[in-house]
């Protein structure tokens, strides 16, 4: 579903180097954790999935389109939200949803049976008519959860989705990813929550530096230490300066 | 004091973001002719304002001169830099003032209420040095040719202009903090399309007053025997225009000494007032702009059926344009209104003035010329182009975008059909500026259609092509890091690069209006049409090819 291949990215006219030769390959059906310290690379391999940023080297496959070649069908494939949902704040929240689902054309009839059940989940019904300028930081993270999974995208890819939301909502919206999965589609997220990765991924990937220093279930990465070594022990142990 | 210091210092660095091009451009050298074209874009755009304020300006101090009152073209102009000082000082005002994103950081500092106002009043009163400069400068080279300044008066008139935006700004401020105190964010909105209209009738208001003044209400025999003191009818509407006009025209004398401390003292008071004003209500206002106001409706099954409703990429792409601008007064002041406003203004006296008697006789001389017409019809196409050029919706509509082009960037669109979408709504919104134009033209000459369909169509066309690069070129190098929206179309240079391209076109189509005159002119407005549809058919064409790449190479790296 997400491929990368030998994917390097730099800054600075190439004296930073954000993401290096990064090979990583997620299945259809899989929750999948990126983790890593601040700046490791995780928001830059994330941006290049997207198009918000263009790798110096190497290809991305979403869905089996080149995000480089083929960027419209790689994107109508995913749904995204960033780290920090910035969203016109002069459009209601019923003005945005609706902008993305026309994008993503999404019929009338869909998408009023989507929004129902994702207004409820998230509990946005009364808020859906404000401008988005007064929605809190919580509020504006449900609105961009909602957003990305209008159009039931095969790739799910979120920056850090649980900043934000109270423990109502985080719990909802993790039996949203499991459904998500269940129906054979995928999610791909960042996140600084090693509890939350550690009980919701089928397999996490730890990037350090910008290179994959570790991926695979947690069985597998118990491997590389004590068997039974919680993720934040192995994390730490494997970033450690 | 040292607060105050420390929070001006870091609000000019970021506001006119001189730590990123120190960065940029000293320290890593890099795209180092970024600044020469802005600089090219701004003495262009400077230039094209300042020669017709400048001619507009010499010959009203040569007819003014002759009745021993040539002081009066200052006052005119000094009122114009002053009504346009507050005029868009009231939008700038609110936009630093409510609208700006590092208030969240500012508030919670332990800054004194009045650090905050005087720092945010300074920013906004060094914007607003730049249309006083456009102004005031020709103005006085202009009175400079009828009346020897000599260096004592350029001192003063230094002096003058370095106060005259403020007693404006001052009021601009008290009514903004005043106004904005009592509203909640959602009705701020109508409030500020409101304040644009009352603002655009107080402008008409004094445009017929000033028009009225010179001519209908005073007698001939009182100009000739120098009874009436221009100066003193005119500013009478605002005293630190008679103030300000004496301090330079009386350099030198006690009275000119006099009036220059007027000038200053009164704004010290006006700056003053609003500090006083500005402490008791700002904060009350930032509470206001943070309450949530609720429309009520709970989004239900039944709700839903009616709102989610399907529309195609095209109109939805070209709504979300619509809604975002209308709701940011600043933008529908500076891309729409003003577009709209600044030809009435203009040619307002045609219809109420004596100068409306002058054109007739004029429109009269023409219709019995044989290309008298046609001349007229190409004057009247070039201030329409000129009107088109310099709209700054196409040259800021990816600026614009700022910190949410993220979701432009990750849309299943084409960059083709996205590009499109802004060039439509943009031109949508900048063409009618020509519409009064055409207006005065029709009343003032009536012409037949032809005259009138020439006029608008070479027009549009001569203006579209600097509209189409104006949104290239800010696809190509887009100011995305504006702190308030005020911010992202006035501090943004893109904006003057229309008026670059316009003045780079004006003087191409000027050449070849010289060339093609002996041939007919006829012959000239036809040649000059079709050669403007066709360049602004290529440029669109050649944009929409390059959309892609121009598209793809824009990232977000923040």
């Amino acid at each position: 579903m997400l491929h990368f291949q030998n994917v390097s990215k730099a800054y600075q006219k190439g004296n930073n180097k954000a993401v290096d030769a990064l090979t990583l390959e997620v299945k259809g059906g899989e929750i999948f954790g990126f983790l890593g310290p601040n700046g490791a690379g995780k928001t830059t391999s994330i941006k290049m999935v997207v198009g918000l940023l263009r790798q110096d080297q190497g290809s991305i496959t979403v869905n089996g389109h080149d995000t480089l070649e083929d960027p419209l069908k790689a994107k109508a494939s995913i749904g995204f939200v960033p780290d920090n949902p910035d969203l016109y704040d002069k459009l209601t929240g019923m003005e945005y949803i609706n902008f993305i689902a026309d994008i993503y054309k999404v019929d009338s009839l869909t998408r009023q049976r989507r929004l129902e059940r994702l207004v409820n989940i998230f509990e946005i019904g009364n808020a859906m008519g404000d401008l988005i300028g007064s929605f809190s930081h919580g509020m504006k993270q449900k609105l961009a959860l909602t957003a990305a999974l209008v159009h039931e995208p095969p790739l799910l890819i979120l920056d850090e989705p649980m900043v934000g939301l109270d423990p109502r909502s985080a719990h909802l919206f993790k039996e949203l990813m499991n459904e998500h999965c269940s129906q054979g589609k995928t999610v791909f997220f960042s996140t600084h929550i090693l509890d939350v990765a550690e009980r919701l991924c089928h397999r996490v990937g730890i990037i350090k530096k910008g290179q994959l220093i570790a991926c695979g279930t947690m069985a597998e990465l118990r491997q590389t230490s004590d068997p039974g070594s919680s993720l934040e022990s192995i994390f730490l142990e494997l970033t450690k300066q | 004091m040292s607060d105050l210091l420390s929070l001006f210092r870091l609000s000019l660095h970021n506001y006119f973001g001189l730590t990123a091009m120190r960065i940029k451009y000293l320290h890593k050298r890099e795209k180092l002719w970024e600044p020469v074209l802005v600089l090219l874009g701004v003495v262009a755009g400077g230039t094209s304002f300042g020669s017709m304020f400048y001619f507009l300006a010499l010959t009203m101090a040569r007819g003014a001169a002759m009745v021993g009152q040539a002081d009066f073209v200052l006052t005119q102009f000094i009122m114009l830099a002053q009504i346009m000082a507050f005029t868009f000082g009231l939008f700038a005002m609110i936009s630093i003032f409510y609208f700006s994103n590092d208030l969240d950081i500012l508030v919670p500092l332990p800054l004194k209420a009045w650090h905050i106002l005087a720092t945010k009043f300074s920013l906004v009163n060094i914007v607003e040095y730049a249309p006083v400069i456009v102004i005031l400068m020709p103005t006085l080279i202009a009175y400079n040719q009828v009346v020897t300044l000599g260096l004592g008066g350029w001192f003063t008139a230094a002096a003058t202009m370095l106060f005259l935006p403020t007693i404006p700004l001052a009021l601009a401020g008290i009514l903004a903090v005043t106004v904005m105190r009592g509203v909640n964010r959602r009705h701020r909105d109508i409030l500020m399309v409101i304040a644009s209209l009352v603002l655009l009738g107080i402008i008409f208001y004094l445009q017929y007053h000033f028009t009225a003044s010179m001519t209908g209400q005073i007698a001939a025999e009182d100009l000739i025997m120098n009874r009436i003191d221009f100066v003193e009818v005119v500013g009478a509407a605002f005293p630190p225009a008679i103030w300000a006009t004496r301090s330079i025209a009386q350099h030198g004398t006690t009275e000119g000494l006099q009036n220059l401390a007027f000038l200053v003292l009164s704004s010290v008071a006006a700056v003053g007032a609003f500090m006083v004003v500005g402490q008791r209500v700002f904060y009350g206002g930032l509470v206001g702009g943070s309450e949530k106001s609720r429309r009520g409706i709970l989004y239900t099954k039944e709700v839903l059926s009616r709102h989610a409703v399907k529309r195609s990429a095209l109109s939805a792409l070209l709504r979300r344009e619509l809604k975002l601008f209308m709701r940011m007064p600043i933008w529908v002041m500076n891309g729409f209104l003003g577009a709209i406003l600044f030809p009435l203004m203009a040619f307002f006296p045609t219809f109420f003035g004596a100068q409306g008697a002058g054109l007739s006789q004029l429109a009269n001389t023409a219709r019995h010329h044989p290309d008298g017409l046609a001349m007229a019809t190409l004057i009247v196409a070039a201030a329409i182009a000129f009107m088109t050029s310099i709209n700054t919706l196409a040259s800021t509509a990816i600026s614009r975008e700022g910190k949410h082009l993220w979701i432009s960037k990750t849309l299943p669109v084409s960059a083709k059909e996205q590009v499109w979408s802004k060039l439509i709504f943009a031109l949508a919104a900048a063409l009618p500026s020509g519409l009064p134009l055409v207006g005065v033209y029709a009343f003032i000459f009536q012409p037949g259609a032809a005259h009138l369909i020439t006029a608008l169509t070479l027009g549009i066309a001569a203006g579209l092509t600097p509209q189409v690069l104006g949104l290239w070129f800010d696809i190509w190098r887009p100011f995305l890091t504006w702190t308030n929206p005020q911010h992202a179309v006035k501090n943004n240079l893109n904006a003057v690069s229309p008026m670059l391209f316009g003045a780079a076109l004006g003087l191409l189509s000027f050449l070849a209006y010289r060339e093609l005159m002996p041939h007919g002119t006829w012959l000239t407005l036809l040649v000059l049409l079709f050669a403007h549809a066709g360049l602004a058919l290529l440029s669109i064409t050649l944009l929409l090819g390059r959309a892609e790449s121009l598209y793809s190479r824009l990232e977000v790296k923040g």
